[in-house]
């Protein structure tokens, strides 16, 4: 019964944090950017869920595809309008840069909905399903089935669309794709806007399961960039396994050190990661180099 | 009405200095479809960087580069290879986590063709490799291919991507002897498929047999061009870029026991 519960509870939390580090991982893979505010970007799905639920009375699930598309648009815009001025300039500029946009965001979502914690809670947040002597919320298994669907089309789309070898050829070799007729400045705003849907998408199931307030996303860009460390940064599939490691010895670092414990663990992760495997669990090369 | 036709390439008074050097130095070149132009010259004369400005990646201090009667010098270089001017790598750089077939998908998918689905981009991709005869590593990973196979790779890519004007820049560096021929052959048919090529290579037996005229440049600047009959009768271009000993012993030896893989002196790419 426990080690079940653990199983959901890991692979829930380990999609979740899939879909984030993904998303980082594509941003910094494919325009050598570290974007901080990646976190914002979570809690501003969240709210979109959130505000969805409260105003329309609809089903949380429902939101997500549109809460993905509007910040799609969003991070299209602030890739063109503001990251497109800084992506050849130091790293220390884009840290700085996406630092700013951070705090803008966070408080911009104070002053709009003030600091107290929400919860977005379905109609059948309680309910929950009995098989044969196991019991789990119905809320998990929603999110545990939207997490899964998320993860395919997110490799459906990398795979099989034109879109998807366009940002896979322009991580790999800027240059070369960009000579082979890629329009590698289109695809920097197409990836932005992508990585900010995830995040939309990561936010509205984290708000289902957790309550959350304007600076839910500070940690998440912590556990973003472990993921996408485990993952050898820049390898978005690297991200997505990275995504369910962390989970996994987080729920369990849980279970064995005690709750206090849960977000230290990330960044012990991070740091064993970087001392013994800098390049990530799946050894695979960096896919840009880090400008100084 | 009787217009002429404008060369496929227009290269017009390209200078491109690096500090206090001058990598191009006012080059004029023109490139016909259905030609192949061979470029040569030693190490540091401006080819590549010649290469390097028509395909939009540097852009030139001062020049004008038509493709079709059409400027393309203030483009960038996707929007220069989305018109039709395809080019490869003199150090071919693979998208290394791709298949074969998928680096060559790139092509069809971006290039002037602009496939709408993948699958009409792997079929073409099939056939660009075939073409270069590669067809039987299409699955291969492109970090575990040879050198030799990479720059076949490099070729297909360009190919897929359906050009006019075909920049090669040393595509035989770093390939056998056979596979030099087929690329040779290659070369010579896209050529009479149509193509305008421009041609940078190394070994200057190859560029003297397939080019239907040749530049020579030197520290930057054009010093002869023309059939290359004529500019290897030119005593003293030829003596100032390939050096005596080779016209006595490689170009005035028959041209049919020709041996792709041979370089010229001093001057042998790695």
């Amino acid at each position: 019964m426990e080690s079940f519960q653990f199983v959901v509870n890991g692979l829930m939390l380990g999609g979740i944090y899939a879909i984030v580090g993904a998303g980082f991982a594509l941003v910094y893979g494919v325009m050598n950017v570290l974007n901080v505010a990646h976190g914002s970007f979570i809690m501003i799905g969240a709210y979109l869920t959130y505000w969805t639920v409260t105003l329309l009375g609809v089903d949380p699930f429902v939101t997500l595809p549109a809460s993905a598309v509007a910040l799609f648009a969003f991070g299209y815009l602030v890739q063109r309008t503001v990251i497109s001025r800084v992506l050849h300039a130091s790293i220390f500029m884009t840290f700085i840069l996406t630092f700013g946009l951070d705090m803008f965001l966070i408080n911009a979502g104070l002053v709009a909905w003030g600091g107290s914690y929400r919860a977005v809670r379905p109609s059948y947040a309680d309910d929950v399903l009995i098989m044969g002597g196991l019991t789990i919320p119905y809320v998990r298994l929603v999110v545990l089935v939207a997490v899964v669907a998320v993860i395919a089309l997110l490799l459906l789309f990398m795979s099989k669309t034109r879109l998807g070898i366009a940002i896979k050829a322009t991580a790999l070799e800027r240059e070369a794709a960009q000579l082979a007729g890629v329009d590698v400045k289109q695809i920097d705003a197409i990836t932005f806007g992508l990585s900010a849907a995830l995040a939309g998408v990561a936010g509205g199931l984290l708000a289902v399961v957790l309550p959350f307030g304007p600076f839910m996303g500070v940690p998440l860009t912590g556990k973003a960039f472990t993921v996408a460390v485990l993952g050898g940064l820049g390898s978005m599939t690297g991200a997505l396994y990275g995504g369910f490691v962390l989970a996994f010895a987080e729920i369990g670092g849980v279970i064995a050190l005690g709750g206090e414990w849960a977000d230290g663990i990330a960044f012990i992760i991070l740091l064993v990661v970087l001392v013994l495997r800098p390049r990530g669990l799946l050894g695979k090369e960096f896919f840009a180099e880090v400008k100084v | 009405m009787s217009a002429t036709v404008a060369p496929a390439l227009d290269v017009r008074g390209v200078v491109k200095g690096f500090g206090a050097v001058r990598a191009v130095d006012g080059v004029s070149l023109a490139v016909r479809s259905g030609e192949v132009l061979g470029v040569v010259g030693p190490n540091g004369a401006g080819k590549s960087t010649l290469v390097n400005i028509i395909s939009g990646l540097v852009k030139a201090d001062a020049g004008e580069i038509a493709y079709r009667g059409v400027p393309i010098h203030r483009l960038s270089p996707d929007e220069v290879a989305r018109l039709g001017v395809a080019r490869t790598f003199q150090i071919v750089k693979p998208l290394r986590d791709l298949s074969v077939i998928e680096n060559v998908m790139v092509g069809a998918l971006f290039g002037r063709r602009q496939c709408r689905s993948t699958r009409e981009a792997r079929r073409i991709a099939e056939e660009a490799l075939a073409q270069v005869q590669l067809g039987h590593r299409a699955e291969a990973e492109c970090r575990k291919i040879s050198t030799g196979e990479t720059k076949k790779l490099d070729l297909a890519r360009a190919l897929a991507m359906d050009p006019d004007v075909l920049l090669l820049d040393e595509p035989l560096a770093g390939v056998g002897a056979r596979e030099s021929q087929t690329l040779i052959e290659l070369i010579v048919g896209l050529a009479k498929s149509g193509k305008a090529i421009l041609l940078v290579e190394h070994v200057v037996r190859v560029v003297w047999t397939i080019s239907d005229r040749v530049a020579v440049l030197h520290h930057g600047a054009k010093i002869a061009e023309g059939p290359p009959k004529e500019v290897a009768a030119d005593d003293q271009v030829m003596a100032a870029y390939l050096g005596e000993r080779y016209i006595r012993e490689v170009l005035q030896r028959p041209a049919d026991d020709a041996e792709p893989g041979v370089s010229s002196d001093g001057d042998g790419g790695p």
